[in-house]
């Protein structure tokens, strides 16, 4: 390649006119450091290694591996105070979705950090959300948001409600997801009962029996026709996604899609061809009887506004987490326009303000939407929503925890002070809101922050009443540099920080987290690899216990048995540049004694495993590890999945699997069923005879 | 699409031209920060948004810039970050094509010739990892020190991300796609 491409390529990016000449009406139209003395604006982030509002989110991907292991939480020793948990301070008058930022910059100041309250009514969440929008779209953009014509066409319609009818329990040899929490499912694209292999395919879900060699295709559910399908009758043009996730109850399978609206008005007058936004209006959950595998039929279609974030199963109870943006205009005298909506069928009502919580520093006019559903008896019991978003969510029986970065407010001194990070000058946090469950009812029951970001789910786990939290904590200091540390927190009910480890290691970032029980094991990474111990038998004093170190980082981790945890991520050099996949057994018997008992190279360069967990098949039972991966390394990319045993201390290669792939690579699940290990993906089905290998049947799904 | 004329916004500026007001900064660095949301991004409106939005963040921050690197530096790494952000939201990257048979695939951005569309196609599959170490020493011309400074890593990584993700490039570009 000559120098001259780049020059060339490097000469042709450049937005289009229409683009260019939006950003720069709107400039034009904007006092330059808008929103005027705001804090916000006013601290200009550091150039040199931090973002404007968008904190280093973990870039550099190389190196090394902290593995902080060991939070002892002894039940016996938690604090006293555990037992007089006070009240949440939520539901103050006060809508503290409106913050005071007519004051000065964040350093000069020592403000309270107001907590999370219910709109008292829709005025006030009408306000809240236009503040949001206002700090997010700016005030620039043609009114967009603001007051504007109705968004029309959400008449209530009746609402068909299927009869209720009991489940019938599952089939022995059944297979489970790979979940954070054991005994609550997660949404996943391939779920299965033992006797059927339920596959997301596009729009469809292709129903297989799990036969063996006589596996094959029973029926397909068309998710697009009929009831289940978008509601057409409006005078909105409606379009309905891919089937996002499945969930398995019983003999109840529900299927999770979104529904999209373009936004035509963006289309420009010109051109042929133009890229047209979609808006996710609201996801469903589609309630199938697939009692007779052959024959499903449609129950009921419960929905929500927003983007699919997560789902979770607990008991009969179906948890639904979506993201709600508000992308349309919105008005003070028409709540349609900013308030989220729940349906039943056809039929749509808005959330009662009363379930509508404001985040003191909503990032941007989005909400997360929660709802419960009985799966038993078709209904949703629940719903409560978040002005704020979430990005993180983390549900045990108890409790439902919403993670938001908040890029919209550095921490107050305060609130640096109280999670011991009084250095950083300017540091972004996480806002956390516990949301309690009972029997289906959601109830915002407390509201706190911690500092940094956190990497996903398993950075949170809640024991004995307390939350943990793992983060990596990002900032400038009071003398101008720039900081990176894992850290973690101690949360109480309230989520009030009661004890931290804000230090567990410099300029590194956290990589992966696992909590069990009172033991928890953080992995973070650089060049050289701290493994550390840590004990928390009192939640207000976290101690470190040990430290291992090692190449290579684990990006998720998994709770063997007989005190192993297995480590699937990245193996590194001594530069601390990755070198390929790598697994790794650690000896955590003794956790003032952690080791790596023994690591393996896996071939390959990528696997989805190691950003997502329920593509990774642990069945401790037989020793089985199963993952898709895929390999550069020759002049092409070949899918395949692979899988391993462990056993008598170690490692072995048993399989390199062709996978049937769909174009993006993603979605491909490991079953191990009746002794056949099943591969499933959008594309298709492939039987294997777990002792051998074997294959025994292969099927097409197109 | 703009004429084919390389820009001098990518080379280190030694004579302070601070300070400018924000159109002037968009004019100068546009083809900067529009390249690196089209190398991090997964189509067109997408990175339109991220050049909408870095240049937005500029001009209601009003960075304090020390220096003209000092600004060059807080404009990369806003765009890789808001890059990032804009790819991981739920709500602006969903493209669901009105009638699957007909309609366009992704809108993405397209270069004046097959070569090119095909060099800077295979940039953007690498990991993030190579993806933008290459980008920033090959099309935002970043000596290596910059590159590691920006991204917080030793010059050592940066110069193993470049060949590692050099090999990739060129495995991607030889090769075709799946070996089934």
């Amino acid at each position: 390649m000559s120098d001259d491409i780049f020059a060339e390529i490097a000469g042709q990016l450049r937005p289009g006119e229409q683009t260019r000449d939006e950003l720069l009406r709107t400039i034009a139209a904007e006092e330059a450091g808008w929103p005027g003395p705001d804090a916000d604006t006013r601290v200009a982030p550091a150039p040199a290694k931090t973002a404007g509002r968008w904190p280093m989110l973990g870039w550099v991907a190389a190196a090394a591996l902290a593995l902080v292991a060991g939070i002892a939480l002894v039940p016996r020793l938690t604090p006293a105070a555990m037992e007089v948990a006070d009240p949440p301070q939520v539901g103050a008058a006060r809508p503290a979705g409106l913050p005071d930022d007519t004051v000065g910059g964040a350093d000069e100041i020592d403000e309270p950090e107001p907590v999370a309250a219910a709109a008292s009514d829709y005025a006030t969440l009408y306000a809240a959300v236009r503040k949001a929008a206002e700090r997010w779209y700016g005030g620039g953009r043609d009114g967009a948001l603001i007051d504007a014509e109705s968004a029309g066409g959400r008449a209530p319609a009746p609402m068909p409600m299927a009869a209720a009818a009991a489940d019938s329990a599952a089939a022995s040899g059944s297979y489970e997801t790979n979940t954070q929490v054991a005994g609550i499912d997660e949404g996943d694209l391939v779920k299965s009962d033992g006797r059927t292999i339920f596959i997301a395919t596009g729009s469809k879900v292709a129903l297989v029996s799990a036969a063996g060699a006589g596996s094959r295709e029973l029926a397909r559910i068309d998710t697009a026709a009929g009831d289940a399908g978008p509601d057409l009758s409006g005078d909105r043009y409606v379009v309905q996604g891919s089937v996002v996730d499945l969930m398995l109850h019983g003999s109840t399978l529900v299927v999770l899609v979104t529904e999209y609206e373009p936004q035509l008005d963006q289309l420009p007058n010109s051109s042929t061809t133009a890229y047209v936004p979609y808006t996710a209006i609201q996801t469903k959950a589609l309630l199938y009887d697939v009692s007779d595998p052959a024959h499903p039929s449609f129950l009921t279609s419960l929905g929500q506004s927003g983007a699919y974030l997560t789902s979770r199963l607990v008991g009969d109870l179906l948890y639904l987490v979506t993201e709600h943006v508000l992308t349309d205009d919105i008005a003070a005298d028409q709540p349609e326009t900013f308030v989220p909506l729940v349906s039943e069928g056809r039929a749509r009502s808005l959330l009662d303000a009363a379930d509508c919580a404001i985040l003191p520093y909503p990032d941007g006019p989005r909400y997360a939407v929660a709802s419960s559903i009985d799966l038993a008896k078709r209904t949703r019991i629940d719903s409560e929503s978040v002005l704020g978003g979430s990005q993180t969510v983390y549900l045990n029986a108890d409790n439902l925890y919403l993670g938001a970065a908040d890029y919209e407010k550095a921490l107050s001194k305060k609130a640096r002070k109280a999670a011991g990070v009084p250095e950083l000058r300017e540091v972004w946090g996480t806002r956390l809101t516990r949301i309690a469950l009972q029997d289906g009812e959601l109830d915002v029951a407390g509201q706190g922050v911690v500092p940094g970001t956190v990497i996903n789910q398993f950075a949170l786990d809640e024991y004995e009443g307390h939350l943990r939290v793992a983060v990596t904590v990002s900032g400038e200091t009071t003398n101008r540099g720039w900081l990176s540390q894992p850290a973690l927190y101690v949360l109480d009910s309230d989520l009030k920080i009661v004890g931290s480890l804000p230090r567990l290691a410099k300029n590194e970032s956290v990589q992966s987290v696992r909590f069990e029980g009172p033991i928890g094991y953080v992995v973070s990474f650089e060049r050289i690899d701290p493994l550390f111990a840590l004990d928390l038998s009192r939640p207000e004093q976290p101690t470190v216990m040990s430290a291992l170190k090692i190449p290579g980082f684990s990006t998720y981790l998994h709770p063997w048995a007989d005190g192993r945890l297995l480590g699937l991520g990245m193996d590194a050099d001594n530069n601390g540049m990755t070198t390929g996949l790598k697994l790794s057994m650690f000896d955590t018997s003794d956790p003032f004694d952690v080791t790596e008992q023994v690591n393996v190279k896996v071939p390959f360069d990528d696997s989805e495993a190691l950003y997502n967990h329920k593509a990774v098949l642990v069945d401790t039972e037989v020793g089985l590890i199963g993952f898709p991966a895929v390999s550069w390394s020759s002049d092409r990319v070949s899918p395949r999945y692979v899988v391993y045993r462990y056993a008598d201390g170690a490692f072995t290669l048993e399989e390199k699997l062709r996978p049937k792939v769909s174009q993006d690579g993603y979605g491909v699940r490991g079953l191990t069923l009746n002794g056949d290990l099943y591969i499933a993906s959008s594309a298709g089905v492939d039987v294997y005879r777990v002792d051998g290998f074997d294959q025994l049947a292969a099927l097409t799904l197109t | 699409m703009e004429s084919v004329i390389r820009q001098g916004d990518d080379r280190p500026a030694e004579v302070p031209l601070l300070p400018l007001d924000t159109s002037e900064v968009v004019a100068r660095y546009e083809s900067m920060v529009y390249g690196i949301a089209v190398a991090h991004t997964r189509c067109r409106g997408d990175a339109d948004d991220v050049y909408q939005d870095v240049f937005l963040t500029y001009h209601r921050r009003q960075p304090e810039c020390r220096s003209e690197e000092h600004r060059k530096a807080w404009l990369i790494t806003t765009a890789l970050n808001c890059a990032r952000s804009v790819t991981r939201s739920s709500w602006r990257t969903r493209v669901v094509p009105l009638n699957p048979e007909t309609a366009e695939p992704t809108d993405q951005f397209r270069f004046a010739t097959e070569e090119q569309d095909a060099l800077f196609g295979a940039l953007r599959s690498l990991p993030e990892t190579y993806r933008t170490a290459l980008y920033l020493f090959y099309f935002a011309d970043l000596p290596v020190a910059r590159i590691a400074e920006l991204l917080g890593v030793g010059a050592a990584a940066v110069k193993m991300r470049l060949s590692r993700g050099r090999g990739l490039m060129r495995d991607r570009l030889q090769g075709g796609y799946f070996d089934e």
